[in-house]
């Protein structure tokens, strides 16, 4: 090969190296730098008190809301804690009296369809009894831990709880016009002044809880608003739900979670429930 | 069905509670949480299944063969304890210490299990003790 030949290879070599460097920067799919979408913050393996019980970051009025709660039923446990008539009382006792407020709480907001479910709900026909894993209120408030990571531009949240999987469109998608609705629904989000929201529509009938027996209909739909904080580092999510079915006004529950970063999702199976039980 | 005490063969007593915790659902809706009770019986089948730990046996009420439930804490938050679904075996003689039911049917929201080696195993998610300690702490 002579010289010339050479100089002519090094120099065409050079021209697409650069060309390709130029591509690979102007590309906005490869060039996505992992934190410029704001999404950094919330990423990896949040767990609730169940999980980390010894933080002493946990009150034992954060006991209440170990599968979500509203801020009143919060307040509720504290201020019974408060009351020196409650000294000798057990705190389980007292633990007992804030769930059955959390149940009288939300009464007054159900519509007459809402209570009508609300008193044909029971412990006795609960879905999960039978293997049906939780709808969308009851899985975003779970008490186990959670993963959230990057698929793409989007998120994909991962419950312990019934070991389901939960995509968050995050490129300002709409939900569909039509959808059958699902277990989790469809979900779109975005950051919003460091806060991530997330709405979801299209869901099918479950419950809004455990302590309320309260349900919902499929015309429900719920904002989720993620906050993170450091000391300790957590994860804080308020959730408003909507359902002109069910309810005269919005039902807010909220819910905290620690950064864990060293635990790992257990695979999640359901019980079987032999004979009347 | 409901517990009548003074025929039990077995031991059912109330207390007070000294401490208790509450289960993936809220245990309040089914159980006395102000109360504990004692119940010894023969293993049938036992389920380390969400939502919950699910233990079924037999009791024997004077003669009478009697159908138990007892309902504990989260399948994966005692898998992280160590549980692995093992602990009982059918034709196991055991005694639940928990919360009885509120209507007086046969189910029991427990806390403490003992097996026939003598192991007492607490099988509930959250420790009752430092529960208390944290509200004592508060004051």
């Amino acid at each position: 090969m002579s010289r010339k030949t050479t100089m002519l290879s090094c120099v065409t070599g050079f021209a697409l190296t650069i060309v390709f460097a130029v591509f690979i920067v102007t590309d906005p799919i490869v060039s996505a730098q992992p934190d410029d979408d704001g999404l950094g913050p919330f990423l990896g393996t949040w767990s609730g008190i169940f999980t980390t019980q010894d933080n002493e970051f946990w009150g034992v009025e954060d006991m209440v809301c170990f599968a979500g709660c509203s801020p009143e039923a919060h307040s509720h446990m504290r201020s019974l804690l408060d009351d020196p008539a409650n000294d000798d009382r057990p705190v389980n006792a007292l633990l007992g009296e804030s769930w059955g407020f959390e149940a009288e709480h939300i009464v007054p907001i159900l519509t007459g369809e809402g209570r009508l479910i609300q008193q044909e709900n029971g412990p006795d026909n609960d879905p999960k009894l039978h293997c049906q894993p939780y709808g969308y209120v009851r899985e975003v408030t779970n008490p186990l831990p959670i993963n959230i990571r990057r698929d793409g531009m989007h998120l994909i949240f991962e419950y312990e709880e019934w070991s389901l999987l939960r995509t968050v469109y995050m490129d300002g998608r709409a939900h569909p016009q039509h959808q059958t609705p699902s277990l989790l629904g469809h979900s779109v989000g975005r950051i919003e002044d460091g806060t991530l929201i997330i709405e979801t529509a299209r869901v099918t009938p479950d419950r809004y809880s455990d302590f309320t027996e309260g349900g919902h209909s499929d015309e429900l739909t719920g904002i989720e608003r993620y906050t993170v904080l450091d000391n300790p580092r957590r994860l804080e999510l308020k959730l408003t739900l909507t359902d002109p079915v069910t309810l005269t006004r919005p039902y807010t529950l909220e819910k905290v979670w620690l950064a864990t970063p060293e635990v790992k999702l257990v695979k999640d199976r359901c019980g079987a429930i032999p004979g009347k039980f | 069905m409901q517990i009548e005490m003074s025929k039990f063969g077995l031991i059912l007593s109330c207390l007070f509670l000294t401490g208790a915790v509450e289960a993936h659902h809220s245990a309040a809706l089914l159980y006395d949480l102000s109360k504990e009770a004692e119940v010894r019986g023969v293993a049938t089948s036992y389920e380390l299944g969400n939502p919950h730990l699910r233990i079924y046996f037999d009791v024997d009420n004077n003669g009478r063969t009697e159908k138990w439930m007892a309902e504990g804490g989260s399948r994966t938050v005692l898998i992280r304890k160590g549980w692995d679904g093992t602990e009982i075996k059918p034709g196991d003689v055991i005694t639940i210490r928990g919360n009885p039911s509120r209507d007086g049917s046969n189910i029991i929201h427990v806390l403490y299990l003992t097996l026939p080696d003598g192991r007492k195993l607490f099988t509930e998610d959250l420790d009752p003790n430092q529960l208390e300690r944290r509200r004592r702490q508060r004051d």
